[in-house]
C-alpha cells in the first residue's frame, strides 16, 4: 500500500501542499479531484517520489520512498503523464519497450520481450505496431503510453504490489476515448494494481473510482467513497460554485454546475 | 502471424540496425585507406594494408618502398588517425548532445566548447610573446592546444553552472546560457583580433577555420584517450538517453538518474570536443549532420546512434580532409571550410526534404 501522511511540499519557498494524506491499496482506484492549481498534480508527483517532502512522508509498502533505490521504485510504480511528445520519431513498439528501462541489468530483464508483448495485448494496441508514434491520434498515443507503463511494472509471477499513477490521463481525449482508457484503468485495478489518478471530470471520478480525494488550496479537504465526496455541499466548498448532484436511474452519480438562468441570459445578449 | 513478430520493428529497419555498425566500419576503413593512399605521391593501398599488418606483428611481406614507408608513417598515418579521432569525437558529441537536449539541432558549439577553446587559442596567439618572450616559437605548439582544451572545458562548465538551479540543470537555460557565453567569447576574440598584428591575425583566422595540417603522432596519442571518452560513456548512457526521448520527467519515472546523465554527457562532450578543437581548430557541421544521417538510416535508438555516429563522423572527416589536402594541391584548404561548404547545403537540403514530408 502507498501511504502519504501529513505531507507538505514547498518549492522555491512557496507552500504547495500542507498536511495532505492519501492511501492507495492494491485493487483500489483512487481519484484526486479539485480545481486547477489546487495541488492535485503536486500531490501525485510527491506520491510518485518525484518531489522531496518538506514534512511528512510517503511510504511504499512500509518503506519510505526516498529509501527505495531509483530502479526498485521504477519497477514498483509507473507514472502515466497527460501526453508524451517524443524528441525523435519512434515506432509504437519501441516506445513500449522503453518501459523496460528500469529492468536493465536485473534478473527481470529476461522477461522484457514477454512483458512488452503482454502489455501491448493488455492495452489493446497490437494493431498499432509498426506505425510511427507521431502519426497516431492523441487517444492512440495515450493507449501506447499506457502499454509502456504496463510493461514497466509487468511481472511474470505476481510478486510485490504494483502501482500506477495517472496524471489527468484523459485530458487530451474525446469522450469515447476517455471512456475506453478509464475502463481499461478500472480493469487494471481489478486485476490487482493499485491506481491513483488525477481526474478533472467529476462524473468519471464518481463512476470509476473506489475512493475520491478532494484537494483545494494545497489541502485535502474531503476523502471517501464517491457517495461521500460527490455531494452538493462538498463540491460547492471546493469549486465555490453551486452544484446539483443527481442519481441516475441506474444508480450513477451525476454532478453538474447550476448555470443560473440569469447568467445565461446575460451571456446571450 | 505470431504475437512475437507483431512487436518487432519492420524487417527493413531491423536489418539496417544490425548492418549499420559493421557497414559504417567498412566505410571508415575504405575512407582511411584512401586518405593514406592519395596525395601528391600515390601509394598502393595493398602495400599500406601490408605495412599496417606488419606493424601489428602480422608479417605478410609488406611491399612498400622505403620512400613510401617514410611518407606513410611520418606524414599520412598521423594525419589520417587525427582526422579519424577528431571526426569520431565530433560525431559522438553531436549524438550525445542531441539526445540530451532532446533537440535534433543541438551540436557541440552550443555548449561553448568551441568558442571557449577559440578564445583561449586567440589569447595564446596574441600574448605568446608576452608570456614566453623569445621562447614563444618553441612553446606555442604545446601551449596552444593545452590552453584551447582548458578554455573549452571552462566555457562548458560555466554554461552548466549558469543553467543549474537547485541542483538541477535546466536544458532550456543551458541553451540560452550557451548563446550568451558564445557571444561574449566571440566579442573578446574580436577585441584580440583588433589588437593583433598581421601574423597573429593570420594565425587566429586559420585556427578558427580548422585544419588537420599540424598532425603529429604526439597529437594523435594525446587526443586518442580524450576522443574515446564519449564512446566509453556511451555504453552506459545509451539507455538513459533513450528514456529521455520521452521527456525528462518520464525518464525520471523510469528510474533514470537524469542529473547524472546530464553531468556525464556534458563532461564527455567537453572533454572529447575540447581535445578535438585543441588539435584541429573549429570544424563545423560534422557534429550536427552525422547523428541526423544515422537516425535517418537506423532510427533513434542511442545504442546504435552513438557508435554509428562515431564511425560515420570519422569516415566523413577523413573524406573531407582528403578533399582539403588534394583539391588545390600543392596548397591546402582548411578542412573546416570543406565540412561547412559541403555540410551546410546538405543540411539545408535535409531540412527542406523533411519539411516536405510534413515532419519537423
Amino acid at each position: 500500500m502507498i501511504v502519504a501522511a501529513n505531507l507538505g511540499i514547498r518549492i522555491g519557498g512557496r507552500s504547495l501542499l500542507r498536511h495532505a494524506a492519501l492511501g492507495v491499496a492494491p485493487r483500489q482506484l483512487v481519484a484526486i479531484i479539485g480545481p486547477n492549481g489546487a495541488g492535485k498534480s503536486t500531490l501525485l508527483r510527491a506520491v510518485a517520489g518525484e518531489l522531496r517532502p518538506a514534512e511528512g512522508s510517503v511510504t511504499f509498502d512500509g518503506v519510505p520512498v526516498d529509501r527505495l533505490p531509483r530502479g526498485e521504485l521504477a519497477r514498483r510504480r509507473a507514472v502515466l503523464p497527460q501526453a508524451v511528445r517524443l524528441a525523435f520519431p519512434m515506432l509504437v513498439e519501441e516506445v513500449v519497450a522503453l518501459g523496460r528501462t528500469p529492468h536493465f541489468g536485473t534478473p527481470t530483464m529476461a522477461d522484457d520481450q514477454l512483458a512488452i508483448e503482454a502489455a501491448i495485448a493488455r492495452a489493446g494496441v497490437s494493431f498499432l505496431c509498426g506505425r510511427m508514434y507521431d502519426t497516431l491520434s492523441g487517444g492512440e498515443q495515450q493507449r501506447v503510453n499506457l502499454a509502456r507503463v504496463l510493461a514497466q511494472i509487468w511481472e511474470r509471477q505476481p510478486g510485490g504490489p504494483r502501482y500506477l499513477l495517472l496524471d489527468e490521463p484523459t485530458a487530451p481525449l474525446d469522450v469515447a476515448q476517455q471512456h475506453h482508457v478509464l475502463r481499461l484503468v478500472r480493469e487494471l485495478a481489478d486485476s490487482g494494481i493499485g491506481i491513483c489518478a488525477v481526474l478533472h471530470d467529476l462524473n468519471q471520478a464518481a463512476t470509476w473510482a473506489d475512493t475520491i480525494v478532494a484537494v483545494r488550496d494545497g489541502r485535502c479537504v474531503a476523502a471517501g467513497s464517491p457517495a461521500d465526496v460527490i455531494t452538493e455541499a462538498t463540491l460547492e466548498s471546493i469549486y465555490a460554485l453551486p452544484f446539483s448532484v443527481l442519481t441516475s436511474p441506474d444508480g450513477a452519480l451525476m454532478a453538474q454546475i447550476k448555470a443560473r438562468r440569469a447568467e445565461r441570459q446575460a451571456l446571450s445578449y | 502471424m505470431t504475437a512475437a513478430s507483431l512487436v518487432r520493428p519492420p524487417v527493413a529497419r531491423q536489418r539496417i540496425r544490425i548492418a549499420i555498425v559493421p557497414g559504417l566500419a567498412a566505410l571508415l576503413a575504405v575512407a582511411f585507406l584512401l586518405h593514406v593512399a592519395l596525395g601528391p605521391v600515390v601509394i598502393p593501398p595493398l602495400g599500406i594494408v601490408g605495412a599496417l599488418l606488419d606493424a601489428l606483428g602480422v608479417p605478410v611481406g609488406a611491399e612498400l618502398s622505403d620512400q613510401h614507408r617514410a611518407i606513410v608513417t611520418s606524414i599520412r598515418l598521423p594525419r589520417a588517425f587525427l582526422a579519424l579521432l577528431v571526426g569520431m569525437a565530433l560525431g559522438q558529441a553531436g549524438a550525445l548532445l542531441q539526445g540530451l537536449f532532446r533537440n535534433p539541432l543541438a551540436e557541440p558549439t552550443l555548449v561553448g566548447v568551441s568558442s571557449g577553446a577559440a578564445l583561449a587559442a586567440a589569447s595564446v596567439i596574441v600574448f605568446a610573446g608576452v608570456i614566453a618572450g623569445r621562447a614563444a616559437a618553441t612553446v606555442l605548439p604545446f601551449l596552444l592546444p593545452a590552453a584551447a582544451f582548458a578554455g573549452g572545458l571552462l566555457a562548458t562548465l560555466l554554461i552548466y553552472r549558469i543553467g543549474s538551479r537547485h541542483g538541477s540543470a535546466s536544458i532550456p537555460l543551458m541553451l540560452l546560457a550557451g548563446i550568451a557565453v558564445n557571444a561574449i567569447a566571440f566579442a573578446l576574440i574580436g577585441v584580440l583580433i583588433y589588437a593583433s598584428d598581421d601574423r597573429q591575425l593570420r594565425d587566429i583566422t586559420f585556427w578558427m577555420m580548422g585544419s588537420l595540417g599540424g598532425a603529429h603522432w604526439i597529437s594523435v596519442i594525446v587526443l586518442a584517450p580524450l576522443a574515446l571518452v564519449p564512446l566509453a560513456l556511451g555504453g552506459r548512457l545509451a539507455r538513459a538517453l533513450n528514456a529521455l526521448m520521452l521527456g525528462e520527467r518520464e525518464a525520471l519515472h523510469l528510474g533514470v538518474d537524469v542529473e547524472r546523465v546530464k553531468r556525464l554527457a556534458t563532461i564527455g562532450v567537453a572533454v572529447a570536443v575540447g581535445g578535438a578543437v585543441a588539435v584541429s581548430g573549429i570544424i563545423g557541421f560534422v557534429g550536427l549532420v552525422v547523428p541526423h544521417l544515422v537516425r535517418l538510416m537506423a532510427g533513434p535508438d542511442h545504442r546504435v546512434v552513438l557508435p554509428a555516429s562515431a564511425l560515420l563522423g570519422g569516415a566523413l572527416l577523413l573524406a573531407a580532409d582528403l578533399v582539403a589536402r588534394t583539391a588545390v594541391a600543392p596548397a591546402e584548404l582548411p578542412v573546416g571550410l570543406v565540412t561547412s561548404l559541403i555540410g551546410a547545403p546538405f543540411f539545408i537540403w535535409l531540412l527542406l526534404s523533411r519539411g516536405r514530408r510534413g515532419e519537423t
